[in-house]
């Protein structure tokens, strides 16, 4: 209760400020652009933030999903003229049922088999998607993805609002049994086992429902890029979630939204002056992991001082 | 016979060429209190592993109520009542105590599957939890992070882990190691209440044989992978192959 009434002026204020936004930088403007691409990679980083903060496992095969979405949604639209919200189902359907597949396929062996596995898995849509030029335009990919809405303001709010649903759906989602259930694989999987709970069935929703909204925000971000490209379903796809999550913070829900407001608008800054800006992101990685492993969030909430509790007792 | 709750057929385990365990057989009745004994290396530790199904035997076969568990994976055997303690601590270190309750107490219901109802609106996992809170003697200490407890109260909380699981059978890997000899008759007080409610079985390992002499029902000894005696305490005292293994020779207190 305590913790709901701290958070609803923050919320508020931050509901208001996604409101007004529009009106404060023009309608049609860049600024609404950057915007727009925040919201949709807070659902992406969210949508890992599932696996690697709330569950402990590290897939580096995300960004099949992100392909998956942004291929089906933009050769739907492009070549079959869907409306851009039926492109949805299929997204979810074909996503869901990756994720089913990657999860069989790798869940059952050790974390780091399972990290490298995903990493190979991730990679074939990829290759395809550069290989199978009629149809996906190959590494040029097909541009002339229509927007949401002809009015961007109106883009922006639809997204907004998908954003926001997603964030209060997760809310719900990581304080179920089930969410807590994946907390305790994190804790202590081995143990979270002998008391009862089947962790791979647990694995196998936590990969679905991360999958499947990692595929909505691929889907969403070919209506704002209007072209959907084989980089999108890259792994370096999968680092920029990884770099959201771990520079926002992981296990709470603020965490990856930080990181991806951080992401998108330096890297955005920084393509300005060069196009070498993931070297940045390199080095600020580092220093993070380093000085800072809760990230943002976790050093405003105060859990730096527990890790160095930690380590006090440790030494002791 | 089908009185036993547990009955361990002829067991035995190699890693490689070592064989840590050879031809193990005993049972354990409905409601009774089983501690094996025996030396460091005797092969208690792996017992136990098969039997909870965290290792699979190279021969011989578990049975838990009349059915063949050996090599079931170890959540089906927790939700059948079967549930073990560890000799090393093994909580959920960043969670609340009454969240290592909770979780467990969620285990076994329905609900565990729930995707997008609060978890405290399931009262009766939380009411379980504070009960077992104060079974086990944490009262007030529900809402520290199990990682910040003393070592007497974490193994008190991996009791009350096990009450919460509610099994039929426990087993109980050496719940004292480790634990300080002032705080340890506190932790036998805790399992002997447990047996008290007469609705557990329960398989202990232990070293402090002396705690345990008194509410055992049968001690079993175990020695280089064998169990060379299986008997009411009284019997195993004046055993002279136990006090040879056991003790180089010395009388057990």
């Amino acid at each position: 209760m305590n913790n709901k009434s701290k958070l609803l002026v923050p919320v508020i204020v931050l509901i208001a400020i996604i409101i007004a936004y529009p009106f404060v930088v023009g309608q049609a403007g860049y600024y609404l652009s950057v915007a727009m691409k925040v919201l949709i990679m807070v659902i992406f980083a969210e949508s890992y933030n599932l696996l690697l903060g709330y569950t402990g496992i590290v897939s580096l095969g995300h960004a099949l999903f992100f392909g998956l979405g942004s291929y089906i949604s933009a050769i739907l639209m492009l070549r079959y003229h869907w409306n851009f919200w039926l492109t949805l189902i299929p997204t979810v359907v074909v996503c869901v049922l990756a994720a089913v597949a990657v999860g069989l396929l790798s869940l059952r062996v050790k974390a780091i088999y399972f990290t490298m596995l995903t990493l190979a898995l991730g990679q074939l849509l990829f290759v395809a998607a550069n290989k199978a030029y009629n149809f996906t335009g190959g590494e040029d990919g097909l541009p002339g993805v229509p927007g949401l809405f002809q009015s961007k303001t109106a883009s922006y709010y639809a997204i907004a609002a998908i954003t926001i649903a997603v964030i209060v759906l997760l809310r719900k989602f990581v304080s179920s049994p089930t969410g807590m259930v994946l907390q305790a694989i994190r804790e202590n999987e081995m143990r979270t086992k002998i008391i009862g709970y089947n962790v791979l069935n647990y694995k196998l929703i936590v990969l679905v429902l991360s999958g499947a909204l990692a595929g909505i925000a691929g889907s969403l971000y070919v209506t704002y890029s209007g072209i959907v490209y084989p980089a999108l379903a890259s792994s370096e796809r999968t680092m920029e979630a990884i770099f959201m999550c771990v520079i926002g913070g992981t296990g709470n829900l603020a965490g990856p939204a930080v990181g991806a407001f951080i992401v998108v608008v330096a890297s955005t800054i920084l393509n300005n002056f060069t196009n070498r800006w993931l070297l940045f992101f390199g080095i600020v990685f580092v220093v993070v992991i380093m000085f800072m492993p809760t990230g943002i969030t976790g050093i405003l909430s105060g859990r730096k001082k527990k890790e160095k509790d930690i380590e006090t007792e440790l030494v002791n | 016979m089908s009185e036993s709750i547990l009955k361990v057929q002829n067991i035995g385990k190699s890693f490689g060429g070592t064989e840590v365990l050879r031809d193990v057989s005993f049972e354990l009745e409905r409601g009774k209190f089983k501690t094996i004994i025996g030396p460091n290396g005797a092969g208690k530790t792996t017992l136990f592993n098969i039997i909870s199904g965290v290792m699979k035997p190279t021969s011989g076969s578990v049975f838990f109520e009349g059915t063949d568990i050996t090599g079931m994976p170890t959540y089906k055997l927790a939700q059948m009542g079967l549930g073990r303690s560890f000799q090393v601590t093994n909580i959920f270190p960043r969670s609340t105590v009454i969240e290592n309750l909770r979780i467990v107490a969620q285990a076994k219901s329905n609900a565990k599957y729930q995707l997008f109802r609060h978890y405290t609106t399931y009262k009766d996992f939380l009411d379980l939890a504070d009960e077992i809170l104060v079974q086990v003697k944490l009262e007030g200490k529900g809402d520290r992070l199990a990682k910040d407890l003393t070592h007497a109260e974490q193994r008190k909380l991996e009791i009350g882990m096990q009450l919460a699981l509610n099994s039929k059978l426990i087993l109980f890997d050496e719940p004292t190691a480790g634990v300080s000899a002032e705080e340890c008759p506190a932790l036998i007080e805790v399992i002997r209440n447990i047996k008290r409610t007469g609705e557990h079985s329960i398989l202990l390992i232990e070293h402090k044989i002396g705690m345990i002499m008194d509410i055992s029902d049968t001690i079993a000894v175990l020695h280089n992978g064998v169990l060379i005696a299986d008997d009411e305490p009284e019997i195993i005292r004046k055993n002279k192959a136990v006090q040879d293994a056991y003790l180089g020779g010395g009388a057990i207190e």
